[in-house]
């Protein structure tokens, strides 16, 4: 009996933090949620009238909306683009090391810098109209930040320029678990460049798909720092999202309770289709 | 008809160090040819540049009358067994096996219909929609032998097929690849570093040394007549024995012994000069059965290994300082090798006797010696001496 009360002694200190810091605000977070505490008052119970405001009022569905939008894109193109420099990086190049660290590099720094570096970037007298405009094409200089398309594209890039590294090194290690000789057999039993890729690469691959896939569809339902330091939501409310409305709903309009409903909307979210995409995929991945 | 036709391969993965050097060979159709030689030899490289998995640097490969060099594997015709198998673990046995078929466009009624038939001949008819992760080391040598044999190209290529099964089971297998290899008479070329599997399995085996083929011929040329101290030393098992003697008047000296040489056994060196001794381990026997001619020597026994059907002796026998080190230059034996020192210096010989012989450990017993079981070999090179009275044989 008192052997078995010796772990929990060794956990309990970390177990006592967790519950102070992490446990109890998400408990209570979650409890504000079904009242309408506006941060100075004390809270009154309102049911499920904080939902479904959100899925009334135009700010949390076009929060929602534009979420699901940017999250879509960021899935793909993260992958997409990962994949990419995964394949070309595993390959016999001669400087892959090197670059290699040069696209994980951006993983390391604060979202939040590599979004100011972005916002200088992309400012009308910045760098990327400047450069445009030297090379002949001062056509396409443009507001960047200020136009609803271009700024959700500016969003996107500069997570998918941010986290491509990370999904690279995730699909890198895919691609290395793979043994080299199966595809010494598969040339030998006939299969062309395309056909090993297809037949081999792919299916083995699928366990790290899996993994890069839930890492960018939670990061891309998150996204925050870099929406918040680029763009502020804007132009207008065309790049707000669920995120941004959780912390303007509550910092700035004083609604905690329904700031409160929007984040546990949110983690529903996550959690639910980071469980259906997963079980899905490892389905395929038999 | 030569089925596959090696000339003049080189191949350098750093420039200037060859990995396989000018190697020719000529392989009849049909044949198992077996390519043996400690690790780092090069026989590996070979296999693949028969594959098509590397290019030579220079040099041409034939196979069954095409020039095939610069071709890629998946033109070449072949199939090979690889040491880890290489199973595609996301597919089923079925599908591993009916793979090269599907690639090459066969019709799927077809594709089913042979790998029925291959997978009845192997039996794994049983094991079909199983995965290779649940399946036995066994079982994953025959489907990997499976897959190679459904695609019915026009060479075998297997590397180290069987180093990864027990030694029971390697046993097993070896008799079916000889008895696949008989009904289905397709050219084989077998990767090994093995002696007992090249002397087994080859109808002729090529032994590599350091990229260059030192000698390939029927296994039992390669027991009974070495070309080189390196070929004797690798093959056979136990390995032939060492010493370093001289004639002396008409006897042999070598090793402590004096044998009694008649003129025609006699190597072709003159009087004191060095020379080589090889004796097989059972050049050794007991003195009941030994031929007329045969000498007795006194051995002391320091080690008795019991093997059942026979026994093995180890015996401490006289070697001079650098004796060891100037055999090992020409056998490339490791230092663990046939010629090893006792600590007090004498080198190890061993003896195959029966499994009855009254020869026990720190005993000194008597052995018989055959002088025509010597094998003579040259120190400054290592290659065999026909002894003064054998004809020159090639």
């Amino acid at each position: 009996m008192r052997r078995a009360r010796v772990p929990w002694l060794f956990v309990a200190p970390a177990l006592l933090l967790y519950a102070a810091f992490y446990l109890a605000p998400t408990l209570l977070g979650a409890g504000y949620a079904f009242t309408d505490w506006n941060g100075l008052e004390s809270p009154s119970f309102v049911g499920l009238d904080n939902f479904s405001r959100i899925f009334g009022e135009a700010e949390g569905l076009g929060a929602l909306r534009h979420t699901l939008v940017l999250c879509v894109l960021y899935v793909v193109a993260v992958n997409v683009v990962g994949l990419g420099l995964a394949v070309g990086l595993h390959g016999a190049l001669k400087t892959r090391h090197v670059l290699r660290a040069l696209f994980f590099a951006p993983v390391v720094v604060s979202p939040l810098a590599v979004a100011y570096v972005w916002k200088f970037i992309l400012d009308p007298e910045g760098p990327l109209n400047r450069g445009l405009e030297a090379i002949g094409l001062g056509t396409l200089a443009q507001p960047w930040l200020g136009k609803p398309a271009t700024a959700t594209a500016a969003v996107l890039v500069t997570m998918v320029w941010q986290f491509s590294g990370w999904s690279m090194v995730i699909y890198l290690a895919g691609l290395q678990s793979i043994q080299a000789e199966l595809y010494e057999a598969a040339e030998i039993d006939g299969a062309g460049t395309w056909r090993r890729f297809v037949d081999i690469t792919r299916p083995l691959l699928l366990p790290a798909l899996t993994i890069n896939v839930s890492l960018s569809l939670i990061a891309g339902l998150m996204v925050f720092d870099q929406v918040i330091a680029l763009t502020g939501g804007g132009p207008g409310t065309a790049t707000e999202t669920i995120a941004t409305q959780v912390y303007e709903q509550a910092l700035v309009n004083g609604r905690f309770g329904y700031s409160a409903a929007m984040a546990l909307t949110l983690a529903v979210a996550v959690g639910t289709l980071s469980f259906v995409q997963m079980r899905a995929m490892r389905r395929q991945e038999g | 008809m030569e089925s596959i036709v090696l000339r003049e391969i080189v191949k350098e993965y750093t420039p200037g160090v060859p990995a396989v050097d000018r190697l020719d060979l000529e392989i009849e159709s049909g044949e198992f040819v077996v390519l043996v030689g400690p690790s780092g030899c090069g026989k590996s490289t070979l296999l693949r540049l028969i594959a098509g998995l590397e290019q030579p640097t220079s040099g041409s490969v034939e196979i069954a009358g095409r020039d095939v060099t610069g071709i890629s594997a998946r033109e070449r015709d072949i199939a090979m067994v690889f040491q880890n198998y290489a199973l595609y673990p996301h597919m089923t046995v079925r599908a591993n096996m009916g793979y090269g078929l599907k690639v090459r466009g066969m019709r799927k009624q077809e594709v089913a219909a042979r790998v029925e038939e291959v997978a009845r001949m192997l039996g794994l008819e049983q094991l079909l929609d199983r995965r290779p992760a649940t399946l036995s080391g066994g079982q994953r040598q025959r489907v990997a032998m499976g897959r190679a044999i459904a695609r019915r190209p026009q060479v075998y290529l297997m590397d180290e097929p069987l180093s990864n099964l027990d030694a029971k089971l390697r046993v097993s297998m070896r008799a079916e690849l000889d008895r696949l290899h008989q009904r289905l008479g397709v050219t084989t070329v077998y990767v090994t570093h093995d002696q007992v599997e090249a002397m087994t399995l080859g109808q002729r085996a090529a032994v590599l040394r350091a990229g260059v083929l030192q000698q390939f011929d029927t296994p039992q040329t390669l027991y009974a007549r070495p070309v080189n101290a390196f070929v004797a030393a690798f093959i056979g098992s136990p390995a032939m024995n060492f010493a370093i003697g001289a004639l002396d008047g008409g006897e042999l000296a070598f090793a402590g012994f004096r044998v009694p040489l008649p003129e025609g056994l006699r190597p072709p060196v003159r009087d004191q000069e060095r020379v080589l001794v090889g004796l097989r381990p059972d050049a050794l026997q007991d003195p009941r059965f030994a031929p007329a001619d045969a000498v007795r020597v006194e051995v002391e026994v320091a080690v008795r290994e019991e093997l059942g059907h026979e026994t093995l002796l180890f015996l401490p026998v006289a070697c001079e300082a650098g004796d060891a080190a100037a055999i090992r230059a020409v056998t490339f034996e490791p230092d663990q090798g046939a010629t090893s020192l006792t600590p007090d210096g004498r080198s190890l010989f061993c003896a195959r006797v029966g499994a009855g012989f009254p020869a026990p450990v720190g005993s000194t017993a008597t052995l018989a010696l055959s002088p025509a079981s010597l094998t003579y070999f040259d120190l400054s090179d290592g290659s065999r001496m026909e002894s003064r009275g054998t004809t020159q044989v090639h």
